[in-house]
């Protein structure tokens, strides 16, 4: 196995690939073929509109659902075929920050940020409790280790999310959703968060974000799912200049946040008259 | 993670090479703890071959500048890569440490008492 320093040396070394992935939900594809791949140290944005998928992708890509067909390589290891045990030895190498923190309510702020330390690491209680405050500092939120999550905002749990995610120090991290709901100030830290971790520690980011603003901000790559009559398949992948460029209509809706253009709102006439009255 | 040892005068060096991670983190403890016991006077932690270091291996660091700080030891460390600086920038503690560039400055410092 590489060491910690090999893994970040390689910017060219893929850390995670995608390989004709489908997910097939009540007959209907709600991921189609996908394939793609990220590059170790980069901070690569998962972008489309409600329902088109990205959760359910993010889901496989940590191994908490199986596809229906197709592959995830996570570290150069198929994680699709793996068994429960041999995932966890997978998962200590990332960190998952879930979109609305996901903290255990019975436990502190602390506790919560100290779990995956306590249940994977040798590290002595004493100096959990530094790491727990250094976690804490990243993210803002000094001195609150002794709160319950119900005694803070919705926006406080999402960073305590993210503390607990950064936990094991990940060489991996997969955020859903990470700034939404917070605050423009606390964005921008999240976001300013993302890309010291990536740029200066060399952490690799995957980050599901239908935030325009915050994705252009820290993003390397990019890629858009469909949604609608294009559900399922990828709509463009590249730099964030490339998407920018990109004259594809349905990406340049989702970026421009426009009502009006091939994203479908509501069903066309047809069918709507079909599924309202029964015959379609 | 290898670690090495020589005095140079008044001040203990210990020099650090490889990954303080999650696994190496309490070999560099039970070297810290084992100075601490010692109350070795002036400590400087040569960080010029080491490649990373994590959360672990800086709640390591904490723990011995808190022993050191009970026998008015006193620490630096020196010729930090980068990246590792980065680490101790992220959660501000390169304002608790003295850091310095090259192992003649620190010893400077610590010979003058400045650290």
């Amino acid at each position: 196995m590489k060491t910690k320093t090999e893994k970040t040396a390689d910017a060219s070394d893929v850390i995670l690939e995608v390989r004709d992935l489908v997910q097939i939900f009540n007959g209907r594809a709600v991921l189609n073929g996908l394939n793609f791949k990220v590059r170790r140290g980069e901070t690569f944005i998962i972008m489309g509109g409600s329902g088109c998928g990205k959760t359910t992708l993010l889901r496989i890509l940590i191994g908490a659902q199986k596809p229906t067909s197709g592959s995830v390589h996570l570290f150069g290891e198929d994680i699709t075929g793996l068994e429960p045990w041999e995932l966890d030895r997978v998962r200590l190498r990332f960190g998952m920050n879930f979109q609305f923190g996901a903290l255990f309510q019975s436990m502190t702020v602390g506790e919560n940020i100290a779990l995956p330390l306590r249940e994977h690491s040798r590290v002595d209680p004493s100096l959990i409790e530094m790491v727990v405050k250094m976690k804490l500092e990243l993210v803002g939120l000094t001195g609150f280790e002794n709160f319950k999550p119900s005694e803070i905002s919705g926006g406080m749990r999402k960073r305590v999310g993210l503390a607990r995610a950064l936990a094991l120090d990940p060489e991996l991290l997969f955020s859903d959703e990470p700034t939404s709901g917070l605050d423009p100030v606390m964005t921008a830290v999240v976001d300013q968060l993302t890309l010291d971790s990536t740029r200066k520690i060399g952490v690799t980011a995957v980050v599901v974000s239908h935030d325009m603003t915050s994705a252009f901000r820290i993003a390397t790559r990019m890629l858009m799912l469909g949604s609608g009559p294009r559900q399922g398949e990828i709509v463009a992948e590249g730099t964030p200049e490339e998407i920018k460029n990109n004259p594809d209509p349905f990406l340049q809706q989702f970026i421009r946040g426009e009502a009006d253009g091939p994203i479908p709102f509501r069903l066309s006439q047809d069918d709507y008259l079909k599924h309202l009255l029964g015959d379609g | 993670m290898e670690i090495t040892e020589k005095a140079d005068g008044e001040i203990l060096i210990l020099s650090v090479s490889g990954e303080i991670d999650l696994n190496q983190s309490p070999a560099l403890r039970t070297a810290l703890r084992a100075k601490a016991a010692a109350k070795t006077p002036r400590l400087l932690l040569d960080f010029a071959a080491v490649l990373y270091i994590d959360s672990s291996g800086l709640a390591t660091l904490i723990e011995y500048y808190q022993s050191a700080r009970a026998f008015s030891g006193k620490l630096a460390l020196c010729s930090l890569a980068p990246r590792v600086r980065s680490s101790f920038d992220l959660v501000r503690l390169s304002e608790v440490f003295s850091i310095f560039p090259d192992r003649a400055s620190a010893c400077q410092a610590l010979t003058s008492g400045s650290s």
